[in-house]
């Protein structure tokens, strides 16, 4: 086995870094042990930590029930925020949630006892190996670490950076063992590689995403900022859309007014105008709903129209009823013309 | 000596000649017959219809010897007929919107010549009804005779109405206007009177334009086609 950071060869059985505490890598072209393929297994996968080597859990607090004291270094890094995934138990891995709340973290370098500090954590201790950069390194670790939990009891992947738990899909055994650092995590690409170095496969699907969508780095924000990103696209088109709704509605009232006056200008025209005036009103009406206006337009020029109506039928009645008694004169004149040629020999 | 006396008479005689001459023109002034080409040319035109009366087309009718018959008999008609009587045109006029509903009719009968159409009017003049009135509009006619009556009635309720008549002769054309008003009073009869004349006035101003139109036309050809 060897580590690919410091670049020292441990044996085969060897899982972690001595020096920097990284999980061991197996040789190109070497066989996996007996043991590694055991690990097939995501219950078992689901234990490499590649962020720091485990300290050795105290004999007594296996199996106790009491929580585990961890011996872990606490530096700048840690307490400016960035926090770490330790082991649950086995019989806590149906909720990891839980795990984290039995912890007992000191928060301060002073609460932790000096017998619990490693070796090269101890202030007289020279920085060999190096203080981990967890500030720096914490987020791609950490969620390659838990990666690896995806497969706990619930199905659900337990993702920590900063303060946001995130969840992920669960990662196959065989996704695991073909990955190079066999840490479960392919597409997130290497910490040896420069950026944008990415699978092909990665990038396709960072490419084929809908546009108001946001890439799968960008999913491992806090919760705020992503929350106000998501947000600015339904302000605007919120914005867009009142905007199209007014620029409608002040168009249709334009137009009613426009109606209303040509309406009203008719119906002041006379009778003659009024079906013109009655065909305004209702255009005004059917072009802005709050048309009190035109409605009131529209019945005052009907009651006229009808008003000019009755006036007419009674004036044709009254033609009709004059021409009746003008035939009835004329019809007796000639009548007694014929009753005087009757009576000639 | 001889020849003295001699050119003495041919001048006379010729005097008497070129004064004849000059007077042949004279003798030929009276006014020829109307053309009439059909009935409708018997139609009082709007421009010449009286003010405060409305043409009423829809009660026009052309007068044929057909329709002289159902109206007067067939004894009257064939007198008309002997007479001359060519085609008519009756026309009816409404009023202003008086209650008394005034109205007027005019009848133009046009005949073969100006003796056929006194002889017809002498002939119409037995069948009118009322009483001969010496008042006569000086616009009309000398020949023009008027009657006026007020006993005639209407409807069931036998309601009384006024006729007044006014008959006369243009040329070859007669003229019988009728004009009635509701109503059996003095009143009515004078306003029947009066809107007769008006009528008559206004047809004896149409005929004479017309007469003076056919004198400018006037030709070889007949002046009255049937």
């Amino acid at each position: 086995m060897r580590c690919l950071r410091c670049a020292l060869d441990y044996g085969p059985d060897e899982q972690f870094c001595q020096r920097c505490g990284r999980a061991l890598s197996r040789p190109l072209g070497s066989k996996p042990t007996s043991a590694e393929k055991g690990s097939a297994n995501p219950q078992e996968a689901q234990f490499f930590y590649t962020t720091t080597a485990p300290p050795p859990l105290q004999a007594a607090a296996q199996g106790t029930g009491e929580p585990v004291a961890w011996e872990m270094p606490r530096t700048s890094g840690a307490v400016a925020g960035a926090s770490t995934v330790e082991p649950p138990r086995a019989d806590q891995l149906a909720d990891p949630a839980d795990a984290f709340d039995q912890f007992d973290f000191p928060l301060t370098a002073e609460a932790i006892p000096a017998a619990q500090v490693p070796a090269y954590a101890q202030p007289d201790v020279p920085p060999s190996p190096p203080p981990l950069d967890l500030s720096a390194h914490t987020g791609l670790k950490l969620k390659r670490a838990t990666s690896g939990l995806s497969g706990g009891a619930d199905g659900k992947g337990v993702s920590s950076e900063g303060s946001a738990m995130q969840t992920k899909p669960p990662v196959s055994a065989s996704h695991i063992h073909e990955d190079f650092f066999g840490d479960g995590e392919e597409d997130e690409g290497s910490a040896l590689l420069p950026p944008g170095s990415g699978s092909a496969r990665s990038r396709g699907s960072a490419s084929a995403r809908p546009g108001l969508s946001l890439n799968s780095r960008q999913t491992y924000g806090t919760a705020a900022p992503r929350s106000n990103r998501r947000a600015l696209p339904l302000v605007l088109i919120v914005l867009v859309v009142i905007l199209a709704l007014g620029g409608y509605a002040f168009t249709r009232q334009r137009a009613y007014n426009s109606d209303l006056t040509n309406a009203r200008n008719l119906a002041l025209g006379g009778p003659s105008q009024y079906p013109a005036a009655i065909a305004g009103y209702n255009r005004a009406i059917a072009d802005w709903p709050f048309n009190s206006g035109a409605k009131d337009g529209l019945a005052s020029v009907l009651a006229a129209e009808n008003s000019v109506k009755a006036a007419a039928e009674a004036a044709a009645q009254q033609l009709a009823q004059n021409d009746a008694t003008r035939s009835a004169m004329y019809d007796a004149h000639m009548a007694l013309i014929q009753q005087e040629l009757a009576s000639q020999p | 000596m001889i020849r003295g006396p001699r050119f003495a008479w041919t001048g006379v005689f010729t005097s008497l000649l070129l004064v004849f001459g000059c007077l042949v023109p004279a003798r030929a002034a009276p006014m020829g017959p109307i053309k009439v080409a059909n009935a409708s040319d018997l139609s009082l035109p709007a421009t010449d219809t009286p003010p405060g009366f409305t043409a009423r087309p829809d009660r026009d009718q052309l007068v044929s010897p057909a329709i002289l018959r159902s109206w007067y008999g067939a004894h009257l008609q064939g007198s008309l007929k002997h007479e001359g009587f060519l085609v008519g045109y009756h026309g009816w006029l409404d009023g202003a919107g008086t209650p008394d509903l005034p109205f007027v009719t005019y009848d133009m009968y046009a005949f073969g010549s100006s003796q056929g159409a006194q002889a017809g009017q002498a002939t119409l003049s037995r069948l009118v009804q009322g009483l001969q009135t010496a008042s006569q509009d000086a616009r009309l006619p000398s020949n023009t005779t008027t009657w006026t009556d007020g006993t005639e009635t209407f409807g069931a309720g036998n309601q009384a109405f006024a006729v007044s008549e006014v008959v006369f002769q243009q040329a070859n054309v007669l003229v019988i206007v009728v004009a009635f008003n509701q109503g059996g009073t003095a009143n009515a009869i004078s306003e029947a009177l009066r809107n007769a004349t008006t009528v008559g006035v206004s047809c004896e101003t149409f005929l004479k334009a017309r007469e003076a139109a056919s004198i400018r036309h006037a030709g070889t050809k007949s002046p009255v086609v049937p």
